[in-house]
């Protein structure tokens, strides 16, 4: 009879081995100069760490001099203006006709805004009575600071998308600013397994407001009593949305090949039926311009969506009524294909818009022991031709290689033949 | 280029496959999970001047990288993903690595996010009891304990699973 304690030795060391089977050693995708990029990118688009970092302390009277420098900054580097609202608006509430996504700040409130609205993530402010703990990131929930909130701590935390996914919009019902906490709904942090979970309690708001989705989360380091209410919502009267004329995002932002991209975005007035031009800009093209390649209705709130399938990195940007969008960047992976032939032979050709010819494919052997997959060999691509009418190119070459029976078998395009217009790209899984 | 940033790219050379191997199994695509390894490393070198030293520069690293799955994560969800699935009423990616071994696959789904997420560390990324401790802000107690409720959890879904064939 097997005693509990081999039962679980046996099932461990078994457990061991079938992770070690599904883990991969392949580092073909690895790419520090697209690593370096993005770094300097999201600095360029003004991610205001630094900024951000400064201003993350309580306002008061002496530091009045330093909190004009912290906002000169925001308002400098967000390219959102935010920071306009309060001359903007008045009674000290927030409207949709400025520019910027945030808080305005306030005596005793600690306000940081970051990132930019995006496929993979939206801009978030944060709204505090506390200071920020310095281990939190600026673009992230503030876990630390969550971790460690007093009881009379109020944290509102703010992320901004934009409109123009339905299944994302039905969730985010239409509301006007200033944003009101007594439609949040309380929320618990134990049903998220969040580290904070059982000492703070925590509410959450959802409101369609100017082509944003917002989701505001408003965390008290106690069940909130009517005047710590008064205090959240006096901040929260003081959330600014922000109103560009038109907007774009696209999902998913890494595109395998031959799937279609969902591009979706909303415009200032909020109305139907506007025409959106969405104009697309490939990788390599020559002379770069942008040129139209899709197009769409407003729907309901201003909202618009549509498809397509870039085949190649691409930058889009949507055009209304003369004014365009920020650009976003799609990248696409290129479509290759492992064909099994006779007499031990395989093919392996790759097809995108730009020329793979004399490019080198790696065919990889999984090695099921190892739980690695092994370079089998490297393929040239030798021959050349096109898919008449469809613009693309296709490469290919035949080989000869000796590989078990039974085994799983890939092609990788590395990253550093693919580029500058296409990510690395996989074959489906074949068995010999 | 500084020394710390020099020091993230090593960490990003030599751990690149472990980073990326747990990162699609927590975002569920390898498409997100790829991405999320690039999009981590560059949080980390634009934000390496907030790195304070306590702790490892590897521990920080993750923890980002931990966070920046779980954007992505609901981002696609929001998006209602195709990898949606739930269990036990949460909604749970289906691993990347399902095809190689889909009962294990199912099994890891089942598990608390907690214990999922300790389990991909654990398992795929190599990290000791201490650095896991770190990365989760848990003591190491907290995390043998996780560990071990997971590990068993699993076992026993596998073992059921061999016993009804």
């Amino acid at each position: 009879m097997t005693s509990e304690f081999d039962r679980r030795t046996t099932g461990e060391g078994d457990l061991d081995r079938r992770f070690r089977a599904v883990r991969s050693d392949d580092t073909s995708d690895l790419d520090w100069d697209d690593v370096s990029g993005r770094a300097d990118e999201a600095s360029t688009r003004g991610y205001l760490r630094s900024a951000g970092r400064r201003q993350a302390r309580p306002w008061r009277p002496f530091h009045l001099g330093w909190g004009l420098v912290v906002a000169a900054a925001l308002l400098v580097g967000s390219g959102f203006g935010f920071g306009l609202g309060s001359r903007e608006t008045s009674s000290g509430s927030a409207t949709t006709n400025v520019v910027g996504f945030g808080f305005l700040p306030a005596k005793g409130w600690t306000v940081v805004q970051s990132g930019t609205v995006g496929p993979t993530g939206g801009a978030r402010a944060i709204a505090a009575n506390v200071p920020l703990h310095p281990d939190d990131e600026v673009g992230d929930v503030p876990y630390a600071t969550l971790e460690s909130l007093p009881a009379r701590g109020i944290l509102i935390s703010a992320t901004f998308t934009t409109r123009g996914d339905p299944t994302a919009d039905m969730r985010f019902p239409d509301r006007k600013l200033p944003l009101r906490l007594v439609g949040a709904k309380p929320v618990s942090p134990a049903k998220e397994a969040l580290p904070f979970a059982g000492r703070v309690a925590a509410y959450r708001l959802r409101a369609a407001v100017g082509g944003y989705n917002v989701d505001a989360n408003a965390y008290f380091g106690t069940v909130p009593d009517s005047e710590a209410m008064a205090l959240a919502q006096r901040q929260l009267s003081r959330l600014v949305v922000a109103s560009e004329r038109v907007t774009i995002a696209a999902r998913p932002s890494i595109v395998p090949a031959n799937q279609r991209v969902t591009i979706f975005g909303s415009v200032e007035n909020g109305q139907a039926g506007e025409l959106v031009t969405v104009e697309g800009k490939d990788c390599g093209a020559t002379p770069a311009f942008f040129r139209e390649v899709a197009s769409a209705t407003t729907g309901e709130g201003g909202s618009w969506s549509t498809e397509y399938m870039p085949r190649i990195n691409t930058t889009l940007r949507a055009v209304w009524k003369g004014t365009a969008s920020a650009q976003i960047m799609v990248r696409q992976r290129p479509h290759i294909a492992l064909v099994r032939l006779p007499s031990k032979r395989f093919r392996v050709q790759v097809a995108g818009k730009a020329q793979f010819w004399r490019k080198r494919v790696l065919i990889q052997r999984f090695e099921r022991r190892l739980g690695t997959w092994k370079i089998v060999r490297s393929v040239l691509l030798t021959e050349s031709g096109g898919y008449p009418g469809s613009g693309e190119a296709v490469s290919w070459a035949e080989f000869r290689a000796r590989i078990p029976s039974g085994s799983l078998v890939r092609a990788v395009l590395p990253r550093r033949a693919a580029r500058p217009c296409y990510l690395a790209g996989y074959s489906k899984l074949l068995q010999t | 280029v500084d020394e710390r940033a020099r020091a993230i790219e090593a960490v990003y050379r030599e751990r690149y496959a472990r980073f990326r191997d747990v990162l699609i199994s927590l975002t569920g695509s390898r498409e997100l999970g790829a991405d999320a390894v690039q999009e981590t490393f560059a949080q980390a070198l634009r934000d390496r001047h907030a790195f304070r030293g306590e702790g490892s520069l590897e521990a920080w690293i993750w923890r980002i990288a931990v966070r920046t799955a779980g954007r992505q994560r609901r981002a696609q969800s929001a998006s209602g993903g195709s990898h949606d699935v739930s269990t036990n009423g949460t909604v749970v990616p289906a691993p990347a690595w399902s095809d190689l071994d889909p009962d294990l696959a199912h099994a890891v789904r089942s598990l608390a996010p907690r214990q999922r997420l300790m389990i991909f560390l654990h398992y795929f990324a190599d990290l000791s009891y201490a650095q896991l401790a770190d990365v989760c802000a848990v003591s190491e107690g907290t995390v043998a304990a996780t560990l071990s409720q997971a590990r068993s959890a699993l076992v026993d879904i596998l073992r059921a699973k061999e016993f009804q064939r």
